[in-house]
């Protein structure tokens, strides 16, 4: 009995302690993060200047899709400047708390600037899997699907224009072809996945017909 | 008596205010793996989140102790989180073991930020492998619902859960399994009695001791 009561004046001297020692502390943050980045499906170089801190950035050549820039998620739109062949185009995007934004520029049937806004939030974060998202930023390419040729599977199906469809797919060499209504178009692209990445394919419009875009889903640091 | 698979290792071990007072798992952990034949540095930074190693962040409160050292406490403001990858370039671990959890459970937030947990975890686990050195993440331990912190069990089962997914390659190793919800004592839902942490402590040091030797990177020989 005698070491029952030591135990429990023991502990209770320590519940006092600690009570005392130990500060409350942050345990996240009072909303998720947002991230917004930027394609370029048009042939020709397409630059961005953000308003207010003037950050920029160029897309042409093999790097046509930005990273993924940390915004502030909620109702304050982030706004800037597209340009493109000497024209600017405005462009305001609202990113919701936890969401990832995909601004692609299009040219539409005039030449001008056309945008495309693509929401996804993730839910599926995942360190042994790679996430493979498949964007339709072709007006052209009705139903597209995204098929694996040496799997003969279709990872994605009817895919609508400005829309993103994801999945969660092994770490693997992979080598996909576009389909539009079922039928493929231009060559296979080829790429490799590695486990606890995130990429994305984007079918975007050019002179030749549909084309893929291949992107990593990477955080801008 | 069989060989603890952390016998002759030097291990980093990093860790929110769990690790940052000597009667919290500070002592009693590196008492346990020092016993088991680990050579161990042992910091704690109160409130910081897994993304708060990979950059300095200032803290309200933490602990250290050095391999042959006693504890060191560092009191309000009087320490600042080192990135891990300067720690690693001056202790050359062989295994980074961090016990980060609760610091990001957001448990007074309804919804769980997970893109920003995907941020701050991959951040950490990158910035470690980067460097070719190995890890065990321990995830976060049942509190006691209803305090200050706001800790309850649906949310913890969901942060473990998004750890245990998310910090590939590091080896999970998962305290929900070490008691039932409740059954360690807190002060104040969220930090342990002197009893509550030397049986986590306990329960830490067996876990990694039973890891297999692949998962220090010794391989099977």
């Amino acid at each position: 009995m005698k070491r029952m009561t030591l135990g429990l004046a023991t502990l209770l001297a320590s519940v006092s302690a600690y009570s005392a020692d130990i500060p409350l502390y942050p345990t996240g943050p009072e909303q998720d993060a947002a991230f917004l980045r930027f394609a370029n499906g048009t042939s020709s170089e397409l630059k961005l200047v953000a308003d207010g801190s003037k950050a920029s950035l160029a897309l042409s050549g093999d790097k046509r899709v930005s990273a993924f820039l940390p915004v502030v998620g909620g109702d304050k739109p982030i706004k800037g400047v597209l340009s493109r062949d000497g024209k600017d185009a405005d462009f305001s995007v609202k990113v919701a708390p936890g969401e990832f934004a995909t601004v692609i520029a299009v040219a539409d049937a005039k030449g001008a600037t056309r945008q495309l806004v693509v929401r996804e939030v993730p839910d599926d974060f995942n360190a042994l899997k790679a996430s493979l998202a498949f964007i339709n930023a072709d007006a052209t390419c009705a139903d597209a699907s995204l098929e694996a040729v040496a799997q003969k599977a279709e990872l994605f199906k009817k895919v609508a224009e400005g829309s993103v469809q994801r999945r969660m797919i092994n770490p693997v060499e992979l080598s996909v072809q576009l389909k539009c209504a079922g039928a493929p178009v231009g060559q296979p692209l080829s790429f490799t996945l590695k486990a606890g990445e995130r990429y994305s394919v984007l079918a975007v419009p050019s002179d030749t017909g549909s084309k893929l875009l291949f992107a990593s889903d990477a955080l801008a640091n | 008596m069989p060989v603890s698979a952390i016998a002759g290792l030097t291990m980093l071990v990093l860790g929110e205010s769990h690790m940052s007072f000597p009667d919290s798992l500070l002592n009693p952990l590196q008492d346990n793996l020092t016993k088991q034949g680990a050579v161990v540095h042992s910091i704690g930074a109160c409130g910081a989140g897994a993304a708060d190693w990979v950059v300095p962040k200032k803290v309200e409160c933490g602990g250290e102790r050095t391999p042959t050292g006693k504890a060191v406490i560092y009191g309000k403001n009087g320490m600042s989180t080192t990135p891990i990858q300067e720690l690693i370039a001056k202790d050359k671990p062989d295994v980074v073991v961090l016990i980060i959890g609760d610091t990001m459970g957001s448990y007074t937030n309804p919804v769980f930020p997970k893109a920003w947990a995907w941020k701050s975890v991959t951040s950490l686990t990158k910035a470690i492998t980067d460097t070719g050195t190995k890890c065990v993440w321990v995830g976060p331990p049942w509190g006691k619902v209803g305090s200050q912190y706001k800790k309850d069990d649906t949310r913890t089962k969901l942060m473990s859960s998004f750890l245990a997914s998310n910090v590939a390659p590091c080896t999970y190793i998962d305290s929900l399994t070490f008691s039932k919800p409740g059954e360690w004592i807190t002060t104040d839902g969220q930090h342990f009695t002197i009893d509550g942490y030397q049986k986590w402590a306990k329960a830490i040091g067996t876990a990694l001791g039973d890891l297999p030797p692949s998962a220090y990177g010794k391989g099977s020989k």
